[in-house]
């Protein structure tokens, strides 16, 4: 507070000086990094579980319809086979080539039992 | 059936619409980048042109074009216009997978994923083509360190995302999105998330890994040869690339953008405003500092995630 | 000697079991027996195509638009038949009215 009658005021440090720096290393969050890892990890397994639940229910459907194409199969192998048969089938390239995989029914029916 | 003109037609005006969506969007993803990052220093961005500035792109872009286009004596004419031609192709290429609604994606295939890894590893051609074009050594040097650190990035980006398609169980992008109706893969996929956003930011050179970029400013980027045009086309690539990675960010991990498309599109800003937000925050990586943080750190951390997730998914096969 | 895709064969799999049961059973004895060999089973194969040929065209012919329901919601569901099951009971009852007559020592 400067009276009215003074004309100049010395800059001095305030009464007690200045507070003292913190230039040491300091961390930044007071929670623990452990608590902050327990965290995340329950938070994540939690989302696995539902997530998994979920996976599970999906892979049922999932399987469901590839057993609904299987039904099918024996028609497209048939046309295949016919097709392949009225080309002109020969092998004219240099290739390992393998013929598609047929009877899979028949051979997950194998696997069921 | 139909027949061939209708074909053509309807796909000449579908990718019509996405490449004006794209180049929209791109435009305005510089000006909101602008805007952001002088929010975030306190300042106002651009806002003089338009109202608040919307017309800013524009501007831009005219500058850009009535600039002199100066072409290197000695550089390779061919292959220094193809370069930033093939960068900004590709950029857009990558668009046609991306689904934006329930049925609207230009090509619907059954491996997305698969076709943008493979096409964003194209895009690194583009940089070498455009440095080794130039014929002026800071270019080129630029152009060969900017690619190995595209490549390097690629690689952690390319574990993350095999994790989430073992997590899904399929590599179509829309049955992603659909396999995240109870729960985002963000909540057990945290790390990856985490990782999946700083190579997706190494992947697209952005800060804090722009060493080859801010080296054009300088004197030694890739593009330091390129002015007007092709200074365009690397840009818009750019921004077209940055849009597609947040993109893709938010779709694999926050949950997809076609069920409901506000939220979606919700979803995708706040990832390319968690770009810009980099942007402002980090200091520059130094390009050792980089390629170390790309093999020893991120990579390994890839791996584990990776394999916890094989091993996860097996346990309910 | 039509080609059906396989959106429409998938939707009407149920008619096509009940009616081709036998064909099918066959077929696949000879190539579990004989191997992958095409020319080894080729009666059977041409037995396979003739029958479900013969109840395709039926159902083109009488149930063609719930057939066309029904192949529109597989083909956006990425051939998924689990989200369909309305189209497909509606297939389903089209395709029993007009089995009867057709394929009647089949159908018990």
């Amino acid at each position: 507070m400067v009276g009215y009658r003074q004309k100049w005021v010395q800059d001095l440090p305030p009464a007690g000086g200045f507070p003292k720096l913190t230039y040491a290393r300091t961390s930044v969050s007071p929670i623990p990094g452990s608590y902050i890892f327990a965290g995340v990890f329950s938070v994540m397994a939690i989302g696995t579980y539902i997530f998994f639940e979920d996976k599970v229910k999906r892979n049922a459907r999932e399987e469901e319809e590839k057993r609904r194409l299987s039904m099918i199969l024996p028609i497209l192998q048939a046309e295949n086979d016919i097709n392949f048969l009225a080309s002109p089938h020969q092998n004219v390239y240099f290739t390992r080539w393998m013929p598609p995989q047929i009877g899979k029914r028949a051979v997950a029916l194998i696997r069921e039992i | 059936m139909k027949n061939i003109l209708q074909i053509v037609l309807e796909g000449g005006l579908k990718s019509l619409i996405v490449i004006i969506g794209l180049l929209i969007g791109v435009a305005f993803a510089t000006l909101l980048e602008r805007k952001v990052m002088a929010a975030m220093q306190k300042r106002r961005g651009p806002n003089v042109v338009g109202i608040v500035g919307l017309l800013q792109p524009l501007a831009d872009g005219l500058k850009l074009v009535l600039k002199e286009t100066i072409i290197p004596i000695v550089a390779d004419k061919i292959i220094y216009a193809i370069a930033p031609i093939l960068t900004f192709t590709i950029s857009i290429v990558l668009w046609s997978v991306m689904a934006v609604g329930v049925q609207s994606v230009f090509a619907s295939i059954n491996s997305g994923v698969l076709f943008i890894l493979a096409i964003s590893s194209i895009g690194v051609y583009g940089i070498i083509l455009a440095g080794w074009a130039s014929n002026s050594k800071y270019a080129f040097l630029g152009g060969l360190r900017s690619a190995a650190q595209m490549v390097s990035y690629e690689v952690a980006l390319g574990l993350i995302i095999l994790s989430i398609i073992t997590y899904a169980g399929t590599i179509n992008i829309q049955e992603i999105m659909e396999n995240q109706n109870k729960i985002w893969f963000i909540v057990p996929l945290f790390p990856g998330f985490l990782l999946a956003f700083i190579s997706a930011l190494a992947e697209t050179n952005r800060p804090p890994f722009d060493l080859p970029e801010a080296e054009a400013e300088l004197v030694s980027g890739y593009n330091v040869e390129y002015s007007s045009t092709g200074f365009a086309l690397f840009f818009l690539g750019e921004y077209a690339n940055i849009i597609l990675m947040s993109v893709l960010l938010a779709v694999f991990f926050l949950g997809g953008i076609v069920h409901n498309k506000i939220l979606g599109a919700m979803k995708g800003v706040s990832m390319l405003c968690s770009f810009i937000w980099v942007r402002a925050t980090l200091p520059r990586y130094r390009y050792d500092q980089l390629m170390y943080l790309g093999w020893k750190s991120l990579l390994p951390f890839a791996l584990l995630i990776y394999v916890g997730v094989i091993s996860m998914v097996l346990m309910i096969k | 000697m039509e080609s059906y895709t396989r959106a429409e064969l998938v939707a009407s799999r149920e008619g096509l079991w009940t009616v081709c049961q036998n064909v099918f059973d066959v077929f696949e004895k000879c190539k579990m027996e004989k191997g992958n060999d095409p020319e080894r089973c080729l009666r059977e194969s041409t037995a396979v195509l003739g029958c479900a040929q013969k109840v395709m065209r039926q159902v083109v012919k009488n149930c063609e638009k719930q057939l066309d329901n029904t192949v529109k919601c597989v083909e956006e569901n990425n051939m998924r038949t689990l989200a369909c099951q309305n189209e497909e009971k509606e297939l389903q009852d089209c395709f029993d009215t007009l089995v009867a007559p057709h394929f009647l020592p089949s159908n018990e």
